[in-house]
């Protein structure tokens, strides 16, 4: 798949984390045992792989007997011999109830669903289901995974060597004990394994689900012809074979490049924003579409394209002006793989790189609004195939840094009729803008100011007045100056007035259980941070602040400080994280760290009457 | 456009498809056939021009006109025809009109207007299908199928997109019933409804309210499919050209506030020979009075059958045969016809009417007179002369004997309760003498509004403090009326109770009594039973979880135990008592010498009104019922601590809308906190508005506020 379709996130505040605290409930159903089983065999003179998978499903929730299990198709593979029986020896066929699919909005030609279903009567009760999937190009073969989407007593996969192919395995989050050799002819790995994680905040299944890729070496016989990909050259070889089916036909790029080039803006520039203002991100899959890009000058016609398309757009484009572009292609943070893994696994997107003797710049239509160099958050760092005639170039895209991607408020307070009134003026940079950019855009023109007032009181003040926005204004910092007050937010009892600066302050709010297996992800790095001045009233002096906080480790950073500086307050709050997946090692100082700010958002400032 | 379907067909009946192609053309067949009807030149689409005050919208729908064809005698016809023409002005507007979306079956005619006047017709082709709901303004409320997609090209902000949905379909007992607001969330410059219809096999019926524009009617001017009028057709039509963008404010009903149209066609008589009662009804279907007589005898006819039970003391009786069927049907036993009761999975949907013909049924098995009634909802102002639409229409049963109303409409409520729901309703009570004389046999009564008494929330708390930090809570809750009919299903997750229902309340004597009830298998009715059972019980780990996140306004950490002392569901003076012990950890603030409380761990969670709720309030707030909500509050004041800021929390509003007051008494090393939250009326017009947001507001200020405890 070369489509990537990014979904805009809206976060409104600091709250990243509301993790169920209660316990889980149980999965309805548990696999006894779930059998795949691969193989190759020729089919009129064309060598096919086989998975056979075989599995028992268990009913464990007597308010939930309907299983129904989606098998994904396409033109490239099918589905056959499907049965379902008590046991191994009563399996009978049964009719297999498919559907054309639309899959997350993307426009598909040949997708199809396909639901394995049968009606439990009473729980206990098991049933058995076989099938088979054949895919006949090769090239596409899709891992084996040994973890499902319930947990499993005994999952295994069994890879039977074949006399037309040699073919290595590649495993994914399999220890080496966990495979071992059969007589010779097949290779078995076993796992009993719990069920696909539905934690918040699981990465992809990539991440942590053991599955192993099949990776065609070499035919071994003449009998039979098949094309697959055995290397990283077999996969650029491959996206060229593709790539060239392009339509060249570009004749209205001449005009778009001459008004580009007629801006007088940077060229490059231009020609990102120009896509991402003018070019609808629509995604398809038509067969092997889902690699060739639309033409130039189809993508321009149709005003629309996905992430094929406006790259190649950007690229035709940037050469009419006389620069080095090139197609690129990506796996985004999704994918769990590098350019060691020869697959088309590898890659769901594609973009355009600009390259001179000093540097590389990578341009992304789809991320409409997203400025030049400010990589968004799915694809900064992550490995890319740059093509280069019959050659490529590995590389890896720039990691965002945090500097460059920040929310930050500053704001003037003082406390008013028990209310603390603020004067502020909130900046966004980079992935930060860049949303809130795509919300304000996309929300709706009469929404716009509601949805500014909502991004600007994550901090649980009201805003009386936003004074000045840039949001709409093109490559800048985005900047929102407002008024807002925290009401109810002092409690005043004689000679002193009780207060937070920050009510709800916290940044996240409960913890990560410590049996947790799975990294957390982020969708993002962060990088806020929150600073007001409270001016202390007249008459009243600062007797208490609470204890600051000051952590920082391997994955995040937060500080909490509270000084007095001439009788006013200075409030500040930095959350940074370094990295977009925490790892179960660091849940211990995660959960520290919540506990330390429940204890510093507990604690009062305390000011008292002269 | 916010649009309610109400396409009704009859119950088991099917819904058949014909001609179900989907072509790409240059000339479609949606766009022919609406030249035949409109002519070349619709002058409802002339405009292209948008009003300047609506020109910050994101597009406007300059048109929308939908045309529906009844134009066969012998069976019930349909061809649909609906037009929209869309203005687009800005990106977001561009993105919402990227993908277009219209259903299988539909022939479809996309046109996109240039602002150079260039016209540029869209292939359809290409398409796929979806399985996610689509934007409103694509949604058909005359046809129902699944949605496909395609993309359209070189889309530009100022183009209009001009599209036609044609959809032919058939259905021999078909129904039309709608609902229709017209107003909206985008404006619309034109919305038309042409009906054509042949004048002798159909009746239609139409009514506008809040304002609505009126249809016309215009016997033998209509069309047939031909496009050729035919003296034998009737149309009528609807035009507004008024735009109304819905508005936003808090305890607004759409249906109450915003103009609206129902409109119903039923053929006049049954095309085809049938003994089925449920067809005859449909049929019958005109205005309000007839519409509901005929309810009744059907109600009647269906259920009187099979009177064999001796006569038992009455009380007893009904009881028994409530319970049999309230939690006969919780069981599982669900009821293909009167005389058929079988088990399902599917337990918790039931609908009204059948609900009620069962208890129907078993009263005259008992041979217990009784009366159906009908009743009308109460959300707009509705009369005898009203469109008889089978959503709106709830149904009971009077029972003379007792002088008592029977509204079946949950388990969970006493069946004699009057629900929120039905309060202000009209009622039709088909009296049983008089069977024989349509004119007389319907009573017509105004059911009472209910004061707030009757919707009670009490919540009694014992709470303490540990460490200084957490609060322990000791909570008794009393639920009654609307109150214990939202809470029920959340606090009986156990089916214990049932069971109790099942053993001691008769169901088993109903179900042996039965002669004709499948479940009357004594042996099979247990096996049967098991299942449900176990159902329940799986379900009591997902309900626990629902339950604990019930107390999350009072910061939960752990429920330690709750319990079901009285499941109210056996008078109308039960109430639904439970009382559950939990803590809610690290949610006391500390200030030097000082622990903080906030007030909301006291009296949880209060509306906040916005700025927007509070200036010129235009429409009029529906809270759907009155309401009581008292707190009774000891708080155990930790040694060495006093509370200080007692008076603070001593306030008082009350006006003749609603009522707050709060105090605080501190007795020894308790504070006993009282307060008391009054919905005085249910509905509450513009102009008192300001009284409820009165209250509400400092509901919610003081729920801001934190008790001060002083170390001494």
């Amino acid at each position: 798949m070369l489509n990537f379709r990014y979904q805009y996130m809206v976060v409104f505040c600091f709250l990243l984390l509301s993790i169920d605290v209660y316990a889980e409930v149980k999965d309805p159903f548990k696999y006894n045992f779930y059998d795949t089983s691969v193989s190759f065999e020729k089919e009129k003179g064309k060598l096919v792989a086989v998975y056979t998978i075989q599995f028992e499903i268990e009913a464990l929730d007597a308010s939930n007997l309907n299983f129904v299990k989606q098998i994904h198709y396409d033109s490239r593979s099918d589905i056959d011999k499907v049965t379902k029986g008590v046991s191994s020896k009563k399996l009978k066929r049964v009719n297999f109830i498919t559907s054309d699919a639309e899959q997350d909005g993307i426009f598909h030609s040949d997708l199809r669903i396909g639901y394995l279903e049968h009606k439990f009567s009473r729980k206990g009760e098991t049933i058995q289901f076989e099938y088979m999937m054949v895919y006949s190009d090769l090239r596409f073969l899709p891992p084996v995974y040994l973890q499902q989407e319930y947990s499993c007593s005994e999952s295994v996969a069994t890879f039977i060597d074949s006399k037309y192919i040699e073919y290595n395995l590649r495993p994914y989050h399999i220890s080496e004990t966990a495979i071992t050799r059969e007589n010779e002819e097949r290779t078995v790995i076993s796992f009993n394994q719990l069920a696909f994680s539905n934690e918040d905040g699981a990465p992809s299944i990539g991440y942590y689900a053991p599955h192993v890729f099949i990776i065609p070496n070499k035919l071994t016989s003449d009998e039979v012809t098949a094309d697959f990909v055995s290397s990283i050259d077999d996969l650029y070889k491959n996206y060229k074979l593709f790539t060239s089916q392009t339509n060249k036909d570009n004749s209205k790029i001449e005009e778009i490049a001459k008004k580009i080039s007629d801006s007088g803006e940077d060229n490059i520039k231009s020609t990102l924003y120009w896509v991402e203002d003018n070019i609808r991100y629509i995604a398809f899959e038509y067969d092997l579409m889902g690699f060739i890009p639309e033409g130039a000058d189809k993508v321009l016609e149709n005003k629309y394209g996905d992430c094929k398309g406006m790259a190649n757009l950007m690229k035709e484009i940037l050469v009419q002006l006389g620069y080095d572009a090139r197609l690129v292609w990506i796996g985004t943070h999704d994918k769990a793989y590098d350019y060691t893994l020869p697959s088309f696994y590898v890659d769901n997107h594609m973009i355009c790189a600009v390259l001179s003797q000093s540097d590389t710049i990578y341009l992304d239509g789809t991320e409409s609004y997203g400025d030049l160099r400010k990589y968004a958050s799915r694809i900064s760092g992550r490995p890319v195939m740059i093509e280069d005639g019959d050659s490529y170039i590995i590389s890896r895209l720039p990691e965002n840094k945090l500097e460059e991607h920040s929310r930050k408020i500053v704001a003037k307070g003082e406390i008013v009729d028990n209310q603390i009134v603020l004067d502020g003026v909130l900046q966004s940079e980079g992935n930060y803008n860049t949303q809130l950019k795509q919300m304000y855009y996309n929300v709706g023109h009469k929404k716009q100011e509601w949805l500014i007032n909502n991004y600007v009181r994550s901090h649980k003040d009201e805003v009386v007045e936003i004074k000045q926005s840039n949001i709409d204004v093109r490559d800048t910092i985005g900047e929102i100056s407002y008024k807002s007050r925290i009401s109810n937010a002092i409690t005043e009892l004689q000679n002193q007035l009780f207060f937070s600066p920050d009510i709800n302050g916290i940044l996240f709010s409960s913890d990560l259980k410590s049996e947790r297996k799975v990294p957390y992800k982020f969708s993002r790095i962060h990088n806020s941070s929150l600073e007001y001045t409270i001016a202390v009233p007249t008459g009243y002096n600062v007797e208490y602040l609470p204890k600051s906080i000051d952590i920082s480790n391997a994955f995040f950073d937060v500080q909490i400080e509270l000084k007095n500086v001439n009788n006013t307050i200075n409030y500040t709050k930095i959350f940074k994280t370094k990295s977009r997946l925490m790892p179960p090692s660091l849940f211990e100082q995660w959960n520290s760290a919540v506990k330390q700010m429940e204890t510093f958002f507990n604690d009062q400032i305390i000011l008292t009457k002269l | 456009m916010k649009q309610f379907l109400k396409l009704t067909l009859i119950a088991l009946l099917p819904f058949f498809l014909v001609n179900g192609t989907l072509n790409a053309q240059e000339k479609s067949e949606a766009y022919a056939d609406y030249q035949l009807i409109f002519g070349k030149n619709d002058s409802d689409f002339e405009k292209s021009e948008i009003p300047s005050e609506f020109m910050d919208s994101d597009y406007v729908v300059i048109g929308q006109k939908t045309y529906l064809n009844l134009d066969r005698e012998s069976r019930f016809s349909i061809l649909g025809l609906t037009r929209k023409r869309v203005k687009i002005l800005t990106d977001n507007g561009l993105t919402a009109f990227n993908e277009i979306y219209f259903q299988k079956g539909m022939d479809i005619d996309i046109k996109i207007i240039k602002q150079s006047g260039e016209i540029v017709q869209v292939d359809p082709s290409g398409s796929i299908e979806v399985d996610r709901n689509v934007p409103k303004i694509y949604q058909n409320q005359f046809y129902n199928e699944s949605y496909v997609k395609i993309a359209v090209p070189n889309l530009e902000k100022g183009d209009i997109i001009d599209f036609i949905e044609e959809y032919d379909f058939y259905n021999e007992e078909l129904v039309i019933e709608v609902f229709n607001s017209i107003s909206s969330e985008v404006p619309v410059l034109l919305e038309k409804l042409v009906i054509d219809t042949y004048k002798s096999p159909m009746n239609t019926y139409f009514k506008s309210y809040n304002g609505a524009p009126e249809f016309v009617r215009q016997d033998g001017k209509g069309l047939n499919r031909k496009g050729e009028q035919s003296s034998k057709i009737n149309r009528i039509v609807f035009t507004n050209e008024v735009p109304i963008v819905k508005k936003e404010e808090i305890w607004s009903r759409e249906y109450e506030n915003s103009p609206f149209y129902k409109l119903a066609i039923v053929p006049k008589e049954i095309p085809y020979e049938t003994n089925n009662d449920n067809h005859k009804l449909y049929y019958k279907s005109s205005n309000v009075t007839a519409g509901l007589a005929e309810f009744a005898i059907q109600i009647r006819k269906r259920y009187l059958n099979n009177s064999e039970i001796k006569k038992m003391d009455i009380d007893m009786q009904v009881e028994t045969i409530l319970n049999g069927v309230r939690f006969g049907i919780m069981l599982g036993i669900y009821v293909v016809s009167p005389d058929i009761w079988e088990f399902s999975r599917d337990y918790r949907a039931l609908p009204g009417p059948i609900f009620n013909g069962i208890f129907c049924n078993l009263l005259d098995k008992y041979d217990i007179p009784f009366e159906p009634v009908v009743a009308l909802n109460n959300y707009y102002n509705s009369d005898d002369k009203d469109i008889f639409t089978h959503q709106e229409m709830r149904v009971g049963t009077y029972i003379p004997a007792l002088k008592k109303y029977y509204w079946m409409v949950d388990s969970y409520s006493f069946p004699s309760e009057l629900p929120s729901s039905f309060q202000g309703s009209t009622i039709y009570r088909y009296k049983n003498s008089t069977l024989s004389n349509e004119k007389n046999f319907i009573s017509k009564e105004k059911l009472p509004f209910l004061g707030p008494e009757s919707n009670l929330y009490q919540v009694i708390s014992n709470i303490s403090i540990e460490n200084n930090q957490d609060l322990v809570y000791n909570q008794s809750h009393n639920f009654t009326g609307y109150y214990k009919i939202r809470n029920t299903s959340r606090f009986l997750y156990n089916t214990d109770y049932v069971l109790d229902i099942y053993e001691n309340r008769g169901i088993k004597d109903i179900n042996v009594l039965d002669d004709y009830n499948v479940a009357s298998k004594a042996g099979e009715f247990t096996g049967k039973f098991k299942r449900p059972y176990e159902a329940y019980q799986d379900n009591e780990v997902k309900k626990l979880e629902n339950l604990k996140k019930w107390y999350e306004e009072f910061n939960i950490t752990e429920l330690e135990n709750y319990k079901v002392h009285d499941i109210g569901m056996f008078s109308n003076k039960d109430s639904l008592k439970v009382s559950a012990n939990y803590r809610a950890d690290n949610c006391l603030k500390r200030a030097g010498k000082n622990i903080l409380i906030p007030f909301q761990q006291m009296i949880g969670e209060n509306v906040k009104l916005e700025e927007k709720d509070l200036k010129e309030r235009t429409e009029t707030a529906y809270l759907d019922h009155t309401k009581n909500i008292v707190n009774n509050i000891t708080l155990a004041i930790p040694e060495g601590y006093k509370l200080v800021n007692a008076d603070e929390f001593n306030v008082t509003v009350d006006n003749d809308i609603a009522s707050f007051k709060c105090s605080i008494e501190l007795l020894g090393n308790k504070a006993i906190i009282t307060s008391t939250k009054v919905y005085k009326q249910a509905i509450v017009k513009p102009e008192n508005f300001s009284k409820l947001a009165e209250m509400v507001t400092l509901c919610y200020d003081l729920s801001k506020k934190n008790l001060v405890l002083s170390e001494i």
